[in-house]
């Protein structure tokens, strides 16, 4: 009772209880002393009719009882009989329950008083739970008909009140007298009519399990039976103590024994039809649970296990399973109630005779008796018994994404009916497998994306983080990853004073395969460094080492060169890889030696190919060392940088410093591109010899 | 970028498969896919056309790389014809014309099987 207006209405009720106990106890006790007072009752009366009409108002504009299950509902105002018996027990005169010592006469008055205000309330919270009820599905009228049925109990106690006792005093106390007149049976016809219509205010019979309608026949038809005897006595019992209490529980009992009447009719007309009420119940929840299904289990083989469970429960059947489109062909998915192996021995004949007649029917295919039908009468040939047959093909859209079947163990276990309903559990079916698969294959995606992102990282750790100070020597290295695969690298190593290795390189494959190959080049290639002079060794040194690790499809292209100040001799190999410019005071030279991919072919070939170069360089001498990414940078109409743009640029920009040249073609390259997303990753290796150095050596 | 079409066609003992388009990472799995067809049929005498391609990566070259030991150890062979300059650029830059047979006509690449 969260309501505000409630919680003041019962707190005002309770007062008023008390304030008439009050009233009670000192009239009770100082009775033999004082004179009767025939108004006092008069005014008790008149202050419960007040309570009673409250409380109506309250039961009626506001809902008193929440969230309680039917069922409890039920069970609460059948159990309320037997405690009305106990109640009829205690009041009644000639075999009292309870019987109080004599002295304690004024005492027994008080616990009377307590015992009738208890059946006063459980009188109200029954009216509270029969509201609850009636008004379940409530339609235009219910709430008419029930303020009508509320305003007649009211009239039965007013009349009862006014015309329908004679008070006698006798001595020692009042004595009430009341007998049959045309307007206390012509009242009380009118109320039993408005009961009736209430009584029938029953929908929500038509919502309980089967065995919950037997359980509600029971207890309808056992408080029917108990009540009955009841009507009479219990206000009878009570009427001295007060007459409105009485009638008012006399008029609910009446209420109450017709709609245990109505109800218990209801349900034994509803009981026939009570398991076919079920079977729609458990379709519904089936597809229901079905379409849940569809938005949260995105594992295909959940989704099968969850889709061919719910099969048997949609129609009642006894094993049902999935076939899914593999390729041209058909694959068994998954099944339940049966085991794959049994599924698997049904005669190949019978599967493809069903399958083409569920492939071709719009609806679901009914074979109600297997044996009956000649086309599928092979199907007693099978092990497992099947009597009746259920086939539909699970399409979305134009796409057949496989064929559900459900089959039971009785001939006619699946009727016409079940067809549809069939149907329709397909159709989720196939919406919710075609998501799951939709989910699964981006999913894929998503784990190819991380994966390419941990590629990157681990290519960008793998440059070096500081490029070596080299006396006379400007050193700029870049390196800028595609969006998607690459495998660029370079390095810088100096392995003695009078040495300093450059190496820049290109790994194929994919993601994360590339970049475990260039974390594993980079560790050879720095301890080859070490151990051989020649480029050309150390090259042939690497390409043994890709033949023996990589995949037969990888491969590397690379210039490995190394420089000796001393000497200004730059001396190296290009395995495959882009050319060098060698940019020079008056001119531009390509640097193309012959060579070969690492990784293509056997060290005989590649020794064969591999051709040493040697190049002395001049101070302000640039060597522009670059991967195939730079030349085919694409731009929006799908032209390549080129070659020849290339040579342009380095050669309108001659006589700039290492830096200066990087960024200089970093720059221009990305404004050939205009953000087009880069397919390959641009590498770039600046080298330019001092001017400085020089002139300070030849003064 | 688009991506890659590849097309067969089957002569007496030699296949001829044509390359239109992009050969890149992406687009070279139904590449690879249709050499793996031909080693399955046993059919390794191989011709593919570049008349068509426009670009070629190194995933591309890749895919030529992990067939051809396979080939030649069936006893046949994958050559190459009518690559655009652009595309035999990058070829040659690899040093692929010492590893396979590359010839400026289809038919004169046929003929080699014979």
């Amino acid at each position: 009772m969260s309501n505000p207006m409630m919680k003041k209405a019962s707190r005002w009720f309770l007062i008023l209880l008390a304030l008439l106990l009050a009233a009670r106890i000192l009239f009770g006790v100082f009775s033999r002393f004082l004179k009767p007072m025939p108004y006092s009752q008069t005014i008790q009366e008149g202050l419960l009719f007040l309570g009673i009409l409250i409380v109506l108002a309250v039961l009626y504009t506001r809902p008193w009882v929440k969230n309680w299950e039917i069922q409890r509902m039920v069970q609460f105002a059948a159990g309320l009989v037997p405690a009305w018996w106990i109640a009829f027990w205690i009041f009644n005169s000639s075999r009292n329950l309870l019987p109080f010592p004599s002295q304690f006469f004024a005492l027994q008055g008080v616990f009377q008083l307590c015992v009738m205000l208890a059946v006063l309330f459980s009188a109200v919270w029954l009216l509270a739970v029969l509201k609850e009820l009636i008004f379940i599905q409530r339609g235009k009228f219910t709430s008419g008909c029930f303020l009508l049925l509320l305003t007649g109990l009211c009239v039965l106690i007013l009349y009862e009140w006014i015309w329908g006792q004679k008070n006698i005093w006798q001595e020692g106390g009042w004595t009430y007298t009341y007998g049959m007149s045309f307007g206390r049976n012509a009242f009380f016809t009118l109320f039993v009519a408005v009961s009736i219509c209430n009584g029938f205010r029953n929908k929500w019979i038509h919502y309980l399990r089967k065995r919950q309608k037997w359980e509600i026949l029971f207890m309808t038809f056992a408080s029917g039976v108990a009540t009955f005897p009841l009507i009479e006595r219990l206000p009878g019992e009570m009427r001295p103590l007060s007459v409105t209490v009485s009638v008012f529980v006399y008029g609910l009992l009446v209420f109450w024994m017709i709609y245990t009447a109505a109800a218990f009719l209801t349900v034994l007309l509803h009981l026939p039809t009570a398991g076919l009420m079920d079977r729609r119940m458990r379709e519904m929840s089936s597809l229901q649970e079905l379409s849940t299904a569809i938005g949260s289990v995105f594992d295909v083989r959940d989704l099968i296990r969850k889709t061919v469970g719910l099969a048997l429960q949609v129609v009642d059947a006894d094993f049902s399973w999935i076939e899914l489109r593999k390729g041209p062909g058909f694959e068994l998915g998954g099944s339940e109630g049966a085991l794959l192996e049994d599924i698997r021995a049904i005669p190949e004949q019978a599967v493809v005779r069903l399958r083409d007649l569920a492939l071709r029917s719009d609806s679901s295919v009914l074979i109600p008796h297997v044996s009956r039908d000649r086309e599928t009468a092979v199907f007693r040939k099978w092990s497992r018994k099947a009597g009746a047959l259920l086939a539909a093909r699970l399409q979305y859209k134009n796409k057949n994404l496989g064929i559900l079947y459900a089959a039971s163990e009785k001939p006619f276990g699946f009727m016409d009916d079940h067809r549809g309903i069939f149907r329709a559990f397909a159709n989720q079916a196939a919406m919710a497998l075609e998501n799951a698969s939709l989910v699964e294959a981006s999913l894929e995606k998503e784990r190819y994306r991380e994966e390419l992102r941990l590629a990157h990282e681990a290519q960008m750790r793998l440059l070096p983080r500081s490029l070596p100070l080299v006396p006379g020597l400007q050193l700029q290295g870049l390196c800028l990853t595609a969006n998607d695969i690459g495998g660029d690298f370079y390095d810088l190593i100096v392995p003695d004073q009078d040495r300093i290795d450059m190496v820049i390189g290109d790994v194929s494959g994919k993601g994360a395969s590339a970049a475990f190959n260039m974390a594993e080049l980079k560790g050879v290639i720095q301890g080859l460094a070490r151990h051989f002079k020649e480029p050309r060794d150390i090259v042939l040194e690497i390409n043994r080492f890709i033949r023996s690790q990589f995949e037969p499809d990888e491969f590397v292209t690379m210039i490995y060169a190394t420089y000796h100040p001393s000497t200004r001799q730059m001396r190296f190999v290009r395995a495959g890889h882009t050319p060098v410019a060698w940019i020079r005071k008056d001119d531009l030279v390509w640097l193309e030696s012959a060579g070969l991919g690492l990784g293509l072919a056997e060290n005989e070939v590649v020794e064969k190919q591999l051709e040493n170069q040697v190049c002395r360089l001049s101070p302000g001498d640039t060597l522009v060392f670059f991967t195939d990414g730079l030349i085919e940078a694409r731009n929006r109409a799908d032209e390549e940088f080129g070659e020849e743009r290339l040579t342009e640029l380095l050669n309108r920009n001659r006589g700039l410093g290492a830096a200066d040249c990087l960024s200089r073609i970093e720059e221009e390259v990305a404004a050939f591109t205009q953000g087009t997303p880069r397919h390959d990753d641009i590498t770039l290796v600046v080298l330019t010899l001092d001017e400085n150095r020089s002139k300070e050596k030849a003064s | 970028m688009s991506g890659v079409e590849v097309r067969r066609k089957d002569l007496q003992e030699v296949t001829v498969i044509y390359l239109k388009g992009y050969l890149d990472a992406h687009t070279a799995p139904e590449f690879e896919k249709a050499l793996q067809e031909l080693v399955d049929q046993n059919r390794v005498n191989i011709v593919v056309n570049l008349a068509e391609l426009n670009y070629i990566s190194s995933a591309g070259l890749g895919v030529f790389m992990g067939f051809i030991e396979d080939i030649r150890k069936k006893g046949g062979d994958i050559k190459i014809a009518e690559m655009a300059d652009k595309v035999f650029r990058v070829f040659d830059l690899l040093g692929f014309p010492v590893l396979y047979e590359i010839f400026k006509d289809e038919s004169e690449a046929i003929g080699q099987y014979r």
